[in-house]
């Protein structure tokens, strides 16, 4: 039996899955991915928990901070973010894909993993609702939630009163231990569950791919977390599912080759099968792959940027799609003054639901972060105290300071788009994020119902900060799912794209709408089905 | 307000400071949160605010010098 090939481009969460799949499906699959690597700055991470290499380490800044100057310090802001060891994720994006962007500042990665290598590891699965909004149909793409969380392996708490919203999928792993403040938290939201759920808010402990459980995977033993508050900086045990691991895992494999170092440019359909233009990043040498068909992704932008590339849909304005995103420095006060243990993980401990009244199957998705292993320099520099004073009031609340993130659901607008203009060889894609005044008064009801619903919990936001359009680090849209097949830049809900029926979307790039949940997991899960319903053309074509 | 939050904030060289110092492990317990019982980090953090207030006009002036 002739085997038949599969190009999936992209290495991120979606690419990981979508090649994994194909390959159980028994196809031939070549990974096309530019595949930024450093291996170097986690080679400099010593063995021990933060606390331990805090106190002995003379070169902890090396990977705490890198080497910082006082103007880009600066840009550091006191939330969760790409901490040196997980800067390569979204390096060189610029050289490789330009962008001009009006009022949206995305991240964007070429690295091994994509922005998966980043990723704070959050798992929600969408409630129907939602899914239909998406344009996924919820019956076919259910099963591959439980694939994925096979797969990566999952932990949550299925007893409690968010696990409905969060976690359709099993198997899942007992849930990671709360950390002393989490725990406060949580036993508070126990004892006032009433005025809580009378401000729409549900908590729960948050599902996470982190491993509290071992897994075993093709022979690579992934353990479960030490708990040693390392995990924005290392990951000793590879407890935090990453998609380099399935990348490894699948090298074995001698039905799939990773292509690294390449830039994936344009399609083009020939025969029954397809043709991908590319470029090797370091020789810049042009060369072409043949394949029976394609998988797009690439993300939200790189893979609507190939599209448009392919089709020659030059300047024409499609859908950008990004939630709006805010934290809440806040206080804990049953946590002031209190010890907190140092074993514990660094990733989010807890996650809420908050509905508001006016649209209450539209959620808004609260994430509850402690704050320990980020250093308290960032707190201080955004104080408006003398470092002494700053330091010492930082020192006062650290137990007790807790980092809410809300993501609101996010729809399409004329006034958010992207296009594809024509600039040197490739083009440049331009985006532009406008939120409209209903948008921004929506978004100031929710931020008003979060905060009467944190002083539910006794908990005191003092601030509440906006990183800016494109912050949330969640993208979709560009193409759309709809079943006119007269529609070129639409896709059938298995992911095949109209206009090429040979090429598939393997990503958010046709999403129709954003909820507020991150969307990693469903996009693994759409990745799987769409590597699955390619497997079965090709099966059926043979 | 929010002029006067940024122009109260240290300068980056201040922080750059704390930042070496935070990455001395002979520092570590200076950077240690405080756990004296909830009623002495109140205390404690009323101090700090109305330190700071009275500290805020010396800080202005010295800010708007260096502008």
């Amino acid at each position: 039996m002739t085997v038949r090939h599969v190009i999936v481009v992209g290495s991120g969460p979606a690419g990981a899955q979508a090649a994994k799949r194909a390959i159980d499906d028994g196809l031939l699959v070549t990974m096309v991915d530019v595949g930024i690597d450093d291996e170097q700055t986690r080679a400099l991470i010593p063995s021990g928990s933060f606390e331990h290499l805090r106190k002995t380490d003379p070169a902890q800044f090396r990977y705490f901070v890198g080497e910082l100057n006082a103007k880009e310090l600066a840009g550091v802001r006191a939330g969760a973010q790409l901490t040196p060891p997980r800067a390569f994720a979204v390096e060189q994006a610029e050289k490789f894909a330009p962008m001009i962007n009006h009022g949206f500042s995305p991240m964007r990665s070429f690295a091994l993993g994509g922005l998966g290598a980043a990723w704070g590891t959050g798992c929600y699965t969408f409630n129907d609702y939602e899914l239909a909004r998406t344009g996924l149909a919820a019956t076919p793409l259910l099963p591959f939630y439980d694939e994925v969380a096979r797969d990566i392996g999952i932990s949550g708490a299925v007893e409690d009163d968010t696990a409905a919203e969060f976690l359709r999928c099993r198997p899942v792993q007992p849930p990671q231990p709360l950390d002393t403040n989490a725990a406060s938290l949580f036993a508070t939201y126990e004892k006032r569950r009433r005025a809580a759920v009378l401000h729409g808010l549900l908590l729960g402990r948050s599902p996470l791919a982190m491993l509290s459980e071992p897994l075993d995977r093709d022979g690579l033993r992934r353990e479960p977390n030490r708990l040693d508050d390392m995990d924005f900086y290392s990951d000793e045990t590879r407890s935090l599912y990453r998609p380099r691991y399935t990348i490894q895992e699948l090298s074995v494999r001698k039905n799939f080759r990773y292509l690294g170092g390449t830039l994936a440019l344009a399609f083009r359909e020939e025969g029954t099968g397809v043709k991908l233009a590319c470029r090797n990043v370091t020789t810049g040498a042009a060369f072409e792959l043949q394949a029976d068909r394609l998988i797009l992704a690439a993300g939200a932008m790189g893979t609507t940027t190939l599209v448009l590339r392919s089709l020659g849909r030059l300047d024409e304005r499609v859908p950008l799609l990004s939630n709006a995103y805010h934290y809440i420095p806040s206080v804990n006060l049953a946590m002031l003054g209190r010890p907190a243990a140092n074993r514990r993980h660094s990733c989010a401990q807890l996650i809420g639901v908050v509905a508001p009244p006016a649209h209450p199957a539209e959620l808004l998705v609260v994430t509850f972060f402690s704050y320990r292993s980020l250093l308290l320099f960032k707190i201080v520099k955004e104080l408006p105290l003398p470092t002494n004073l700053g330091l010492l009031a930082a020192r006062f609340m650290q137990t007790a300071l807790t980092i809410v993130g809300v993501h609101h659901p996010e729809h399409s607008s004329m006034r958010k788009w992207m296009a594809l203009r024509r600039s040197g060889g490739d083009g440049i894609l331009e985006t532009s994020y406008e939120v409209s005044d209903a948008e921004r008064r929506d978004i100031r009801l929710h931020l008003a119902q979060t905060r009467s619903a944190l002083a539910a919990l006794r908990c005191v936001p003092f601030t509440t900060i906006d990183p800016g359009n494109g912050s949330s680090i969640h993208y979709a849209g560009g193409l759309r799912i709809t079943e006119d097949a007269r529609d070129l830049l639409g896709t059938a809900s298995d992911g095949r794209l109209h206009a090429a029926p040979s090429v598939y979307v393997g990503d958010s790039a046709n999403w129709l709408w954003l909820p507020s949940k991150g969307p990693t997991l469903t996009l693994m899960a759409v990745a799987r089905r769409v590597a699955a319903a390619v497997a079965a053309d090709l099966h059926s074509a043979a | 307000m929010k002029w006067l939050l940024t122009t109260l904030r240290p300068d980056p060289e201040a922080i750059m400071d704390l930042v070496r110092a935070e990455m001395e492990p002979a520092r570590y317990s200076s950077f240690k949160p405080i756990t004296a019982g909830p009623l002495v980090a109140f205390a404690g953090l009323a101090t700090i605010g109305i330190l700071g207030l009275l500290l805020a006009p010396i800080r202005l002036l010295k800010n708007f010098r260096s502008l």
